[in-house]
Formats: structure tokens, sequence, C-alpha cells
């Protein structure tokens, strides 16, 4: 029997991919809007009784994934919304299981294999990562039936390279494409991380489904993962473009140079490039490999199946240049 | 010592103009586009203006200059090689006012043998390589001398002063205008060419269009030429003395350095203030200078690399 599910960020690009599957009862015609940063969740006492009388499931996808936010901005729907989520949690008597959804990139700083385990804190790239840890803070020590899946970089569709809804790492793909990068930080052993979004859907599916909490933390992260030297290669074959010049990979300290370099040209277009990836690409600076046997476990397949990262790149890029980089939303 | 050995830069003479305007002054005078501040923070502090003197009289100064350096006569000289940026300074006005085609013929560099009295030199061009002209120019300098035995000695000389009341700011950069030559001689006693190379990017000719991309790909490419011309050299970066810079902005050459192996200690950094960038001429000016004052010992390899519109990026490797 198809379990009662509620969940947060139904209209963003994990939460649409979720719903879709079908695995679920959704009651009413239209799902409830409401606000995860608003206590109760902005539902009305009634609709707060009659939901948790019948939620059995929790996947909490919402979230604000703009990685150049300010962190007291990010703070209210990451952290606040997640701790009024649990709250609402606490509430439902039916409750069997809360996902939470969370990110690979709560690793921070951190270099080498990254289990699937509790972070201690540690230096963080942006606000968004800092802001996701501290939530999985609340959701690890809520007295619930959590789990955390934490998702690599949901690139698009492996069918078609569609992508629901663009993030900063599309935002630098149109960059790179159109030749506006300069240079990548990242060390020469750093590897891009995505997933299909199909793959994300189905392992979070699978957890909510799955009665049991057998594993609190899960990672769903490639491990196909695609060397930065190698991707830009493949990247600048893909574009089959006249001009495009391969941006080289730097050193945290050029970087460094070249950041202060196009500030101080007060350049809006270059300022608007680094706004968007100065704030998650030095986290290339910071080599590391996710290990997967939990989430292996719960698919009952190891390795998890990932789409090849050239075939997934390579739709989706295809994709954004026969929409002539229209941003889907 | 084979010939391809002996050839080398064995004179070089550089030319400024008289008037100088500090950044206040181009804003004032609307010849500058960003905020001062912006631009001292890019390291810029003035720019030399040729209110006073044309594109012909600057390069006669440094023509006589590098003769001097050189200690070589007029008559010494087997090819004059004209090298300039901009349309315009190749041309000298007629000495008569009148109309018609004849006035677009009005070579400079015939002009500046007749005016130097360069007797023997054969007088030739180039362009279209923005601010890598007098880059072009010494290389076919050097291409002359391998090829034509009776040249000795083969004057070039880079010259741009742009129009009267023009910007003097393109992409985040101030322009001075400025002159250099250099005499390139069959058997140099320093400056000894070692190698030379050059990349050119027609995709990028559309300037105004391409604006944003140029600057974009300017350090990949920019990494690219100088580790070819490295290996060309057979040298590792390490080996460079000096690495001798343009005028262009500052803030731009520890990025390049670190980019291609390079240590900051490497990069030339003159003491006088800041002239901004001469298009063809600030490799030459910082040479010139860096020979006149003696601190770079005999032997030592100096690199000098630019960009030009085009695009070219050019980088060329001296034994001093």
């Amino acid at each position: 029997m198809k379990p009662v599910m509620f969940i947060t960020g139904a209209n963003g690009c994990i939460g649409r991919a979720v719903v879709s599957r079908g695995e679920w009862i959704c009651f009413g015609h239209e799902p409830h809007r409401r606000d995860i940063t608003q206590a109760n969740l902005g539902l009305s006492e009634a609709e707060v009784e009659d939901l948790t009388a019948r939620i059995e499931v929790i996947v909490h996808a919402a979230a604000d994934t703009r990685f150049n936010a300010p962190y007291e901005v990010l703070h209210r729907t990451n952290v606040m919304g997640t701790r009024n989520v649990l709250e609402f949690a606490a509430r439902c008597r039916r409750l069997r299981k809360f996902v939470h959804i969370s990110t690979t990139c709560v690793a921070g700083k951190r270099v080498g294999v990254i289990r699937e385990a509790p972070l201690p804190q540690a230096p963080f790239v942006n606000a968004y990562e800092q802001t996701k840890h501290e939530a999985e803070q609340l959701v690890l020590d809520a007295n619930l039936p959590t789990q955390i899946i934490r998702l690599a970089t949901a690139l698009g569709s492996e069918r078609d390279g569609s992508i629901p809804r663009w993030g900063a790492a599309h935002m630098t793909l149109y960059f790179l494409y159109r030749g506006l990068i300069s240079m990548v930080p990242g060390s020469p052993r750093a590897s891009l991380d995505f997933i299909s979004i199909e793959l994300a859907a189905s392992v979070i599916t699978a957890a909510a489904l799955d009665p049991k909490v057998r594993h609190k933390i899960l990672h769903v992260s490639s491990g196909d993962a695609a060397p930065l030297a190698e991707f830009l290669d493949f990247a600048a074959e893909r574009f089959a473009r006249r001009g495009f010049v391969k941006p080289p990979i730097v050193d945290e300290t050029t970087f460094r140079l070249f950041q202060d370099s196009v500030r101080a040209s007060r350049d809006l277009l270059f300022n608007q490039v680094l706004g968007c990836t100065e704030c998650f690409l030095p986290g290339l600076l910071y080599p590391k490999k996710y290990a997967t046997c939990n989430a292996e476990a719960l698919l009952g397949r190891a390795p998890l199946p990932i789409a090849p990262w050239r075939e997934l790149a390579g739709r989706v890029i295809d994709h954004c240049m026969a929409t002539n980089w229209r941003r889907s939303i | 010592m084979q010939l391809e050995q002996t050839i080398g830069l064995l004179g070089v003479g550089t030319a400024l103009p008289a008037c100088c305007l500090d950044l206040e002054e181009l804003a004032t005078g609307g010849r500058i586009s960003s905020q001062p501040e912006t631009l001292a923070r890019l390291g810029f502090e003035r720019a030399f203006v040729a209110d006073d003197e044309s594109a012909c009289t600057l390069a006669a100064q440094a023509a006589e200059a590098a003769l001097k350096d050189a200690r070589l006569r007029p008559c010494d000289i087997g090819a004059l090689v004209w090298a300039s940026a901009l349309p315009g300074n190749h041309l000298r006005p007629s000495t008569i006012r009148s109309k018609g085609a004849l006035h677009q013929f009005t070579y400079a560099g015939s002009w500046l043998q007749e005016e130097l009295g360069l007797d023997r030199a054969t007088v030739t061009a180039t362009a279209q390589q923005g601010c890598a002209g007098m880059f072009g120019a010494l290389r076919s300098a050097r291409a002359m001398l391998l090829a034509e035995p009776e040249l000795e000695h083969v004057l070039c000389v880079g010259v741009d002063v742009l129009p009267h009341g023009a910007s003097r700011e393109i992409l985040y950069n101030v322009i001075s205008d400025g002159a250099c030559a250099v005499v390139v001689s069959r058997h140099a006693t320093r400056n000894r060419w070692i190698a030379f190379h050059q990349v050119t990017r027609g995709y990028y000719w559309d300037t105004p269009a391409l604006e944003k991309e140029i600057i974009a790909s300017y350090f990949a490419t920019s990494r690219i030429v100088l580790n070819e011309l490295l290996v060309k050299a057979q040298l590792a970066p390490a080996a460079i003395e000096c690495f001798i810079p343009t005028g262009v902005s500052r803030t731009s050459w520890p990025i390049l350095l670190r980019l291609a192996g390079f240590s900051e200690e490497q990069l030339y950094r003159s003491e006088r203030p800041h002239f901004g960038h001469t298009i063809a001429a600030d490799n030459f000016i910082f040479l010139e200078e860096i020979r006149r004052k003696g601190i770079i010992a005999r032997g030592s390899k100096l690199l000098l690399f630019t960009y030009g519109f085009g695009s070219s990026w050019c980088g060329l490797i001296l034994e001093h």
C-alpha cells in the first residue's frame, strides 16, 4: 500500500522528480503551497491536525540552494525551515520516516574519503554548505526516525539532458560556453561530482519507502566522478565552438589574485561571472571522494546505477545548446 | 658560432612625449571612462600625451637614440621596418594642402629614412598586430638578416600616437603615446636572440564585439604561448633572470607569472612612475632602462612578452 507522504520543496528540481514517481498518495488537487520558514509551515491549525493524523513519510527537500546568498538569508530557509519541519514532524502520529535531503557539500573543505556519517563542523566554501551542515545537526539531534541523503550536484536528466532548475553549475557551464571563464580554481586531483535527477529521485524514493532506518546517512554521489581537466577537455569538444580556449586550472593564490583583479576593474560582466563561480568553484581545491556503501545497500546494487559522466554531461550540454541556453525554471 | 646564434638587439632607444596627465586630469578631460581610483587600483598613475609631437617626431627621437646606443651611423642601416598599430601612424601629412588619393601614400617610414639619412636602407612596415607590432617587426628583421647575407643591421621603429582628444582608456588600461626603436644586428654583442614564439587567433579579429571574450582568454592563451616559447628555447621558467612586462594593468602580471610557472621575483618592476601602456614600446622602454642601469648581468636570459589585438600573443627570449 502506498504511503501518505508530505514533501517540502515539491516544486523544486528534486522534489518534482520524487513526486512524479507516483509512489505516493497525494491528497487534494493542489499541493499545499506553504512556507517552511513560518511556524507550523504556514498551515492553519485545522490543516495541521488533518495532516499530522495522516502523514506517514516526510521528505524534506525544500532548501535555498543559492551558493552566493548571504548566511542570514540561507539560515532562514535551510536551518530555521528545517527546524520548523522537524517540529511539524514531531506532531505526526503515524510518521515512520523523515527523509532529509542534504548535500555532499556539507563536507566543506575536507579532502579525501568522506564517509556516510555525521561530520564535525569544518571550514566551508560558502554559506550554503554551512547552513546545510547546521540543518543536518538538527536532523541528527531530533528524536525521530530520520534519514539524511546527501546528494551530489544533480546536473540534469539522464534521459534527455533537461534541467528542471538552473543552479550555479549550469550558469558556470553557460559562462564557460561563452568563453567568459578565465580560470578555474582546483586541485590537479579534483573531480566534478554530478548525478542525474533520476538517480537522486530513485534513492530518495527507496529510502522513503523503506520502513526501517537502516543507515542514518547516505551519499548519492558519482562513483564515476569526472576529473576536472578531463571535463574541461570534454566540454571544449562538445561545445564545438570556434575560439574556445580551455581555462587553466589554478591554485588558490592565483585565483585570489584573479578575484582581486576582477574586483578592481569593476567590470560588470566579469564581476557577475565571478559572483556566480567564486562561491562554489573553490570547492574544487579540496578533492574528495564520497563513500556510497549505505546507498548501495539501500538499492541492493553496487555500484550505484550511475550514468557515465560523459553521457550525462553530454546530454545536458546538448540540451542547453539546443535550447540556446534558455534557462528552464 | 652559427648566424642564428649571433643575431641580437644591438641598440635600443625610446621616446615619450613631454606632456603628462595624471588620472584626475584625464578624467576631467573626459579621456578615461573608468573612475580614476579604479585605474589607480590597477596600477596606473598617468598617461603621456603627444599634444606637441607627432608620431614621426617620436619615431625619429627613438631611432636616433637606438643608433647612438648601437654606436652606428645612419649609413650602416640596411633596412628600416616601421611598426604601428594605428593606420594613421603609418602616414605623415603631406607638405602641401590639397585633396586626392595621393595623400594616402605619404608613408612615415620613407619620411624617417629621409629624415635620418638612412640612405642605404630599404623601407618596409608591419601592421595589424596591435600592441605586438614591434615584436612582428623584430621577427621580420631577424628573418631578413638570415635571408639576405648583405644585410648587417636592421632598424625597427615602433610608434603609436592616439588621435588628438581620443580616449586614453582601452580595456581598463591607460594608454600613453610613445615610440621605441631597436637595431637588430647580424653580430650583436648583447641581447642575443634565443627564441621567439607567436600565436595568433583570428577568431578575435572583431575586437569591439568580442571584447569580453578577449579579456577572458588572455591568461589561458598567454600561458600556452609562454610555455611553448620556453620549450622552443629549451629553458625552464627558472632559467629566466628577468621577465619584462608591458605597461598593462599591474595586477595582471603576478597572475600570469604564477600561471606559467614563474615567480614574482622574476618580474621586472620599474622604479619610474607608471607611464601606462604605450601600445608598442613598453617592453623596450623597460629593456632600455635595464641596460642603462646595468642591473642585469650579461648572459642572463630576458623574456619579453606582449599581447596585441588581432589577436596575437608574442614572447621573445634574449640573452642579455
